[in-house]
């Protein structure tokens, strides 16, 4: 092959590779990945991290089940969404990404992709986002939704709600979820307090409902946790509020009674220092009890 | 070596005033042309013209050919050529009719393929040629000098001979007429050009013996003979090692008359340069100062002195020994000869080389390697803020010269650099600290134009480079993965090499490149770079 000819061939071959440019060199991407919440801005920080130890007050050791209980469930859902923070998008598309799809890691029979889209012309919400599963192998096999919502900027607020009826429907996996129907999580951290509230729906076999939460958290590390707890086989409503100072003393109020009855219900108070030791008992159902004085408790009655 | 084939014959000169001895004054004519380009299955050659410039000089300040009766062509075209020996031819005939005696000398040093010269994209038939001169041609004496690759298929029906020299026995007849072919090398040889003496083997010697270097008898005449031998012996010596080959010159003549023919005249002229007899022995070349061109070369020995005539002018001298170069300069006053004074020869490194391509030749291999370091940058400033951040980079590269053609230059080079920098992101409201890093790969084809006699060396081309691009958050942003971005850039290259001698030359170059960025969105992005090199000839 002459010279001239070779140079001709290598000239057209540099022009065409020109345009073969890969990466995920993208700082849209980034704006994605910063909006992903992370678990632990979306879980609950109680008073001192120390285990309750068996002569602190009760309510207060309810109260860190309850946080925890909290914090399990945001770890179910924040899960799914990690993949975007430490992996590349997939596919890029204007304005929307997909991670995946990925062979789910529990049953490979299945797969799962996350779609997160942001539509300019509507800043809040900033994202939204799908996390979807379907059959693996048959093609064209239907994405459904088993994790949607909004994130706003820079995981300010958002929304997640996790509904495993399609995913029971279809065979999913999702025996991990017990008897988890739906979940709602909410998340507000544009100002103070932050708020984060959660509603938990069982599947309906007539005993648990399902629970709700209330999670305030202020500047100076303050903050409250309220929840209510719906048992339909004994027709109760449990309602705790607990509240908190930045020295970690609080206050635990609980109501007790048929959920088509809450006020006059039977109450309990739990009021602790800041060692988490009690320093004020109540117990108004079962038999009554009253320890301590109501004066030192850090709060008033809610 | 001359990769083409060159054509030299050397027509018989006419006995005249100048040419024989005893003869009447004859007047001489001569068409000398040169082209390097032969047309598109040839590569162009580099001395052709050179060579006839030579010649012209030779012919026109020594060969008794007067100024207005010399054409000179360059890089012309067969047609031109025919109708400058029309023109010449015409003004040979009206000579004659004077009762001048005339005689005509035909040059051509370039091309010749396939029973033609090659001129350019034209072509000038051989045979016909020849048959012109032979049988056409109004003067009385023609000589032909073709120096060309194969040029000695033009004897080769007429038995020409390849032998070291011979000698035109007189007939009796005072008036010699015919015809005299000389040809460069035989009918299967290529003939050579030289780097190191900036022009053909055959051409340059025969220049060179024209001048006084084979003046053998030391009558102060060049004769046809002399000359001839002297351009053979030399042109098999030193092709005898090259990688074509030795290269053996022929001639033929067809000539009555008395055949002594004078062919330089040197006695008259007093210009030049004077070789005493204490003078070292060796080869002696005369460079014409700032053109890098060998003028002439003599070889001297021991005990004997030497004259070479030189146009006036500034000559640097060299002489070559095994270890080094001994160079000087003169300054050759008109009608003056000067006495070439050993004490002002200085010794020098073979990198110093005053010939033009011979210190592409000595003062470096093809291979050179180089390290340097430079700066990057894009040219728009959100490219710059976002995406990739101005750069320091450190560089290495392999370079092989002389590759496609002479003079240009495949070069592969490796750049590597890294910076910190923030990346902004306003809607987010957040500043994300980051490690930028890039590798480059890079292949240029670059054409160099030396100057200077070779210490200065300009240069253009095009490059082709691969880039990995990476960023690395930190801090806050520590959590977002690595990002990458594998690319291919097209680019332009221009820089100036100065030879620092002992092989090593200091670069200083820029470069601009076109990169397309098409992850977020299609965006055509350009970035320059300015980088220093130090090179080493391997």
């Amino acid at each position: 092959m002459k010279r001239a000819q070779l140079l001709a061939i290598a000239s057209t071959a540099a022009a065409a590779v020109t345009l073969a440019a890969c990466g995920n060199y993208s700082n849209e991407d980034i704006d994605f990945q910063l909006s992903v919440p992370k678990t632990e801005e979306l879980s609950t920080r109680l008073p001192f991290s120390a285990s309750a130890a068996p002569d602190t007050a009760e309510y207060y050791r309810a109260t860190r089940e309850v946080g925890s209980a909290f914090n399990r469930f945001v770890v179910d859902v924040t899960s799914l969404m990690d993949s975007v923070r430490v992996t590349r998008p997939s596919a890029r598309t204007g304005d929307e990404r997909i991670w995946g799809p990925f062979v789910d890691r529990g049953d490979r029979s299945w797969e799962v992709r996350l779609r997160m889209s942001r539509d300019p012309a509507s800043p809040d919400p900033a994202f939204r986002y799908a996390f979807e599963f379907h059959r693996a192998g048959p093609p064209g096999s239907p994405w459904q939704q088993l994790l949607g919502g909004t994130f706003g900027l820079y995981r300010d607020h958002g929304e997640m709600i996790l509904d495993l009826t399609d995913a029971r429907a279809s065979g999913y996996p999702v025996d991990g979820f017990r008897d988890l129907a739906r979940l709602t999580l909410r998340y507000e951290r544009r100002h103070t307090p932050i708020e984060l509230t959660m509603m938990v729906e069982n599947v309906d076999d007539g005993t648990n409902p399902g629970a709700s939460y209330r999670y305030l958290e202020n500047a100076d590390g303050s903050g409250e946790l309220a929840f209510v707890s719906r048992r339909a086989s004994a027709r109760l409503t449990l309602e705790v509020r607990s509240r908190w100072n930045p020295g970690g003393a609080g206050r635990a109020d609980a109501r007790i009674g048929e959920s088509t009855a809450p006020t006059g219900n039977p109450r309990g108070i739990d009021c602790w220092a800041a060692d988490g030791h009690a320093s004020y008992v109540l117990r108004e159902y079962g038999m009554r009890r009253e320890e301590g004085s109501a004066a030192a408790c850090v709060f008033g009655p809610p | 070596m001359k990769p083409g084939p060159l054509f030299l014959a050397l027509l018989l000169l006419a006995p005249g005033r100048v040419e024989a001895q005893g003869q009447g004054p004859a007047r001489r004519f001569a068409l000398v042309a040169g082209n390097n380009a032969g047309g598109a299955d040839t590569r162009p050659l580099l001395y052709a013209t050179v060579d006839a410039q030579k010649i012209h000089t030779v012919l026109t300040e020594l060969g008794g050919v007067e100024p207005q009766d010399a054409a000179l062509l360059l890089d012309r075209s067969a047609t031109d050529f025919l109708a400058a020996l029309d023109d010449l031819e015409k003004r040979v005939a009206a000579a004659a009719r004077q009762g001048q005696r005339t005689s005509l000398i035909v040059y051509y040093s370039g091309h010749a393929k396939e029973g033609a010269l090659r001129l350019g994209e034209t072509r000038l038939d051989l045979e016909a040629l020849k048959q012109r001169l032979s049988a056409r041609s109004p003067a009385d004496v023609r000589i032909g000098i073709f120096d060309a690759c194969r040029s000695g298929v033009v004897n080769r029906t007429k038995g020409a001979r390849r032998g070291p020299g011979f000698e035109i026995l007189a007939d009796g007849a005072q008036d010699a007429r015919g015809l005299v072919l000389l040809t460069s090398s035989s009918a299967d040889e290529d003939s050579q050009e030289s780097d190191a003496l900036a022009g053909s083997y055959f051409s340059h010697h025969l220049a060179s013996g024209l001048r006084g270097s084979a003046d053998r008898s030391g009558d102060r005449r060049v004769t046809l003979s002399e000359a001839y031998e002297y351009a053979y012996a030399r042109t098999v010596a030193e092709t005898a090692d090259t990688a074509a080959g030795a290269q053996h010159p022929t001639f033929d003549y067809d000539l009555k008359g008395n055949g002594n023919l004078v062919l330089a005249e040197l006695g008259n002229r007093r210009e030049g340069l004077y070789l005493p007899a204490a003078a070292p022995a060796g080869v002696y070349y005369l460079v014409e100062a700032g053109r890098g061109v060998v003028s002439a070369e003599v070889l001297k020995t021991a005990g004997a002195d030497r004259v070479i005539a030189l146009s006036a002018g500034r000559y640097q001298v060299k002489r070559r020994l095994p270890d080094r170069l001994r160079l000087g300069q003169i300054e050759v006053p008109r009608g003056r000869l000067v006495t070439l004074d050993e004490a002002s020869l200085r010794d020098a490194p073979f990198a110093d080389d005053p010939v033009k391509g011979a210190r592409a030749d000595l003062a470096s291999s093809r291979f050179g390697l180089g390290v340097g370091a430079g700066f990057q940058s894009f040219f728009d400033a959100p490219t710059r803020a976002s995406l990739f951040p101005p750069t320091a980079l450190v560089s290495a590269e392999l370079q092989l010269r002389h590759f496609f053609r002479r003079d240009w230059v495949w070069a592969l080079d490796l750049a590597a650099g890294s910076t910190r920098a923030t990346l902004s992101r306003d809607a987010l409201g957040v500043q994300l600290a980051y490690q930028f890093s890039e590798v480059d790969a890079g292949t240029s084809l670059l054409a160099e134009w030396p100057l200077a006699g070779g210490r200065l060396v300009p240069h253009l081309g095009a490059r082709f480079a691969f880039l990995y691009l990476q960023r690395r958050f930190e801090g806050d942003a520590a959590g977002i993965p690595a990002q990458h971005l594998y690319t291919f850039s097209p680019g332009l290259v221009a820089g100036l090499s100065y030879r620092l001698g002992l092989g090593f030359s200091l670069t200083a170059r820029s470069r601009v490149h076109y990169l397309l960025y098409n992850v977020d969105e299609n965006r055509s992005l350009g970035y320059w770079e300015l980088a220093g090199a130090l090179t080493h000839d391997l």
